[in-house]
């Protein structure tokens, strides 16, 4: 069986198969099972106990008792190991046991990217929990499962995941290499290794998705993306990716069609804000004020009017303050949280405006930008989205406006030109597969 | 890593600095309207009129503040250069949608101011011009009572965002530049006229022989005319035509005309297709006989037009860009020279069709 077994599935590190020969009789038994999804105690305390103890023999145990059937055509074997089924052969017969274990109850709430009406749980610090969650919930022979060790010191497991017949191979061999490659002595957390696989060092925009949810561990696995987990990390990786996956929230599949389509186009709105809005306030404030209407021109004059500094001065003064906000409320305690924003955004926001520091049309400008941020659905994209705002508030002082539209062209330039291991990462079609003679396409090896 | 952070330094202090284009909105007088003039006096012969908007956070009617300034000068870019000594803050065009030019310049020579408007970089092109009677100060200096906030009742005029009369034509820079250089196509101009020293009247053109004015339309003339260049289609809504006791509103039109050689006489044939509703009309006189009192008004109208294209003939001028037409379909090999006889030569035949989209009435 087990020869068999080796030629209709994929090479699992998680599949366990096992041949037991008794010491006294030298009977032969063979055991399959998939380790993540069986409960290894009860396989323990039906087969390979009363076997070993062989006190009554072991071929009426598999006869007599429910939870064993006999299974004759081999075409079912692959269904059963998915189902949580352990299949064992002895005396060229063979039997499935029911053994399946769904450890839902032993997951952490979600709160990283918390979902209404998706699963409520993340994944677990203890990665045979998470792969016990995700085996039933993918349950295709094609789902590999390799480990392998990080960490000189640490020895830490990492349990690399894809879906053999969707995967991309050369991705997969370029994701090993460079796994293979990296030599560190601890590694703590899955965030560690994203910037240690990230490769390089001043990259503006993330190449892979850090994940805490198994729904878009599920989704990514059929879409042929490799998922990383790490023993001891309540996060996953996720690679490659592309641009467009950031935008994308798990929940988007789960709401009304038209809505999330709306949603959708609201966070590339929101996106498209938080990185000009300051720029634009520059430009358009001291190099371009034509564009807007006449009324909101004056307005913005009269607004403007009891503010000494230049409109950048002002910008700078806003944005490190919502910056330190932001931070603070990160560090501080649950229960100080909200205080902290409510002081810094409320109190201090309107203080700010009368003391004639900064005009009332900045502080829209300046929670608008926060907003627009916080829409964006995955932390480590909106982090870097956070960042693209600088550059161009400084292309907006010398250049006004062309300097906006030339920070913009620069960023598309630079998401045009990144390759998540490999794949393209700003196009918006995912499956084209590479022409001769595509511009910047990757070299084919 | 030593480069990168001599790189923040270096950007960090020259934060400080900001581009030469750099100056703050609050650092600026934005100008509303602006009117040129043609002045007696042979050294200084422009006179610029500026009308500068005084910003307030209050916008209500009557609350407009604006502060006008005048300079006479002997070229327009000149006179700009002395104004900016006079004001404390940088003047903006940027937001000047309306420039006036004073009848008496229109009646000698535009082409100069034109060209300054259109070279100068912060007007913008999409600006209206208007001839001011009897001059472009007096038009410019009103300050309506009701106007909300500065410059804004002169550019609502010349915008279809809020009133949309038939009577007014709206002529942009762009579209100005374009007639003033195209052979066979000649410009046209709005007149803004001073009502009772605080409201405006814009219901004429004046078409003008390339530079200046060879004649100005009377309101019903200058709705005709609007109704038969039909390519501003801003609405559906082209105003109406009145021949009594009929008054009919028009909701779409189209014009065609083509060229036919006729032995010697060279033909234009012009059809206009319209579809109308009934403003007003004797009760029952379209219910007895629809088609002979369509008919009535088709030879009304028809006629209408004819007269008006005779007299613009009789001008001399081509604001409809007959001879434009007449460049793209024959070869002359000098236009300038032969088109005018061409022009004068021409005999209009006009036909219309009217198809009615509702009497206005239940019946």
């Amino acid at each position: 069986m087990l020869e068999r077994l080796k030629v209709i599935l994929a090479p699992a590190e998680d599949l366990m198969q096992s041949e037991i020969i008794h010491p006294v009789t030298r009977q032969k038994l063979e055991l399959a099972y998939y380790l993540p999804i069986c409960d290894e105690q009860k396989i323990h305390d039906y087969i390979t106990v009363p076997f070993s103890k062989n006190q009554y023999p072991i071929m009426n145990l598999f006869l007599s008792n429910a939870n064993f059937k006999r299974v004759t055509d081999p075409a079912k074997w692959n269904d059963l190991l998915l189902r949580g089924q352990a299949l064992v052969e002895y005396q060229n017969q063979i039997f499935s046991f029911d053994a399946l274990k769904y450890e839902y109850l032993n997951l952490p709430d979600s709160n990283f990217e918390p979902s209404i009406r998706g699963p409520q749980h993340s994944l677990s610090e203890d990665p045979i929990i998470s792969l016990n969650i995700i085996r039933n919930s993918y349950m295709s022979p094609e789902l590999v499962i390799d480990k392998m060790q990080i960490g000189n010191i640490s020895q830490t497991n990492l349990y690399i995941l894809y879906d053999q017949r969707k995967v991309n191979h050369h991705t997969l061999d370029n994701v090993k290499n460079k796994l293979s490659s990296i030599h560190i002595d601890l590694i703590h957390s899955s965030g560690e290794l994203e910037r240690l696989l990230n490769g390089k060092k001043y990259q503006l925009f993330p190449t892979l998705l850090v994940t805490e949810r198994f729904d878009r561990i599920g989704r990514a696995l059929s879409f042929g993306k490799i998922v990383l987990i790490l023993k001891g990390s309540q996060f996953a990786l996720i690679l490659p990716v592309t641009f467009y996956d950031f935008m994308h929230s798990v929940e988007d599949h789960y709401e009304s069609y038209w809505m999330t389509k709306m949603i959708v186009v609201i966070r590339y709105i929101a996106l498209i804000l938080t990185t000009t809005l300051p720029g634009l306030y520059i430009a358009i404030l001291s190099y371009n004020p034509e564009i807007f209407r006449l009324q909101l021109a004056f307005t913005l004059v009269a607004s403007r009017s009891i503010v000494p500094y230049p409109s950048f001065i002002e910008v700078i003064i806003m944005l490190v303050m919502i910056e330190m906000l932001l931070e603070a409320s990160i560090r501080t305690p649950k229960l100080i949280g909200s205080t902290s924003t409510t002081v810094g955004g409320l109190i201090l926001g309107t203080a700010i405006q009368q003391a004639g520091l900064v005009s009332s049309i900045m502080i829209i400008v300046t929670s608008l930008v926060a907003i627009s941020n916080l829409v964006l659905p995955i932390h480590t994209m909106s982090l870097a989205i956070r960042f693209l705002k600088y550059p161009i508030i400084v292309a907006a002082i010398f250049f006004g406006l062309a300097g906006v539209f030339l920070g913009i062209l620069y960023y598309i330039t630079c998401l045009c030109s990144t390759r998540s291991f490999g794949e393209y990462y700003f196009r918006l079609r995912g499956n084209a597969s590479s022409q001769h003679g595509d511009i910047g396409g990757t070299k084919p090896t | 890593m030593m480069r990168l952070s001599l790189l923040i330094v270096y950007l960090s202090i020259s934060i400080v600095a900001s581009g030469c284009g750099f100056k703050d909105i609050d650092k600026r007088y934005f100008a509303v309207g602006m009117g040129i003039d043609l002045t007696d006096n042979e050294e200084k012969p422009y006179r610029i009129t500026l009308k500068l908007g005084v910003p307030s956070i209050e916008i209500d009617a009557g609350k407009s503040k604006t502060q006008v300034e005048i300079i006479e000068t002997s070229n327009i870019a000149e006179g700009l250069r002395l104004l900016k000594a006079q004001v404390d803050k940088e003047i903006d065009f940027g937001h000047c949608n309306v420039f006036i030019l004073g009848e008496n310049l229109a009646r000698s020579n535009i082409a100069e101011a034109v060209n300054w408007m259109t070279r100068r970089r912060d007007i913008q092109k999409v600006a209206a011009i208007g001839i001011g009677r009897p001059d472009a100060e007096s038009v410019v200096k009103v300050q309506p009572v009701i106007e909300r906030f500065p410059g804004n009742a002169l550019g609502l005029f010349f915008s279809n965002d809020a009133t949309e009369s038939s009577y007014t034509f709206i002529e942009l820079l762009t579209d100005l530049f374009r007639r003033l250089n195209e052979k066979g196509l000649d410009p046209i101009l709005p007149v803004v006229m001073v009502q009772k020293d605080s409201t405006y009247i814009v219901n004429r053109v004046a078409l003008l022989d390339k530079e200046k004015i060879s004649i100005v339309l009377e309101p019903d003339e200058t709705q005709l005319l609007i109704q038969l260049l039909a390519y501003l289609k801003k609405a559906n809504l082209y105003g109406g035509f009145y021949s009594p006791p009929f008054a009919i509103a028009i909701q779409t039109i189209r014009t065609k005309y083509n060229f036919q050689q006729n032995g010697p006489a060279l033909h234009l044939n012009m059809h206009i297709k319209q579809a109308i509703t009934f403003d007003e009309m004797p009760t029952d006189a379209y219910f007895n006989d629809p088609k002979k009192t369509i008919n009535q008004l088709e030879t009304a109208y028809s006629e209408a037009v004819k007269q008006l294209l005779v007299k613009i003939q009789e001008a001399n001028v081509d604001p409809l860009g007959f001879g434009l037409r007449y460049r793209a379909k024959y070869h002359l090999h000098d236009f300038e020279q032969e088109w005018p006889d061409i022009y004068q030569s021409i005999k209009f035949d006009v036909s219309t069709t009217m198809s009615v989209h509702g009497t206005g009435l239940l019946k």
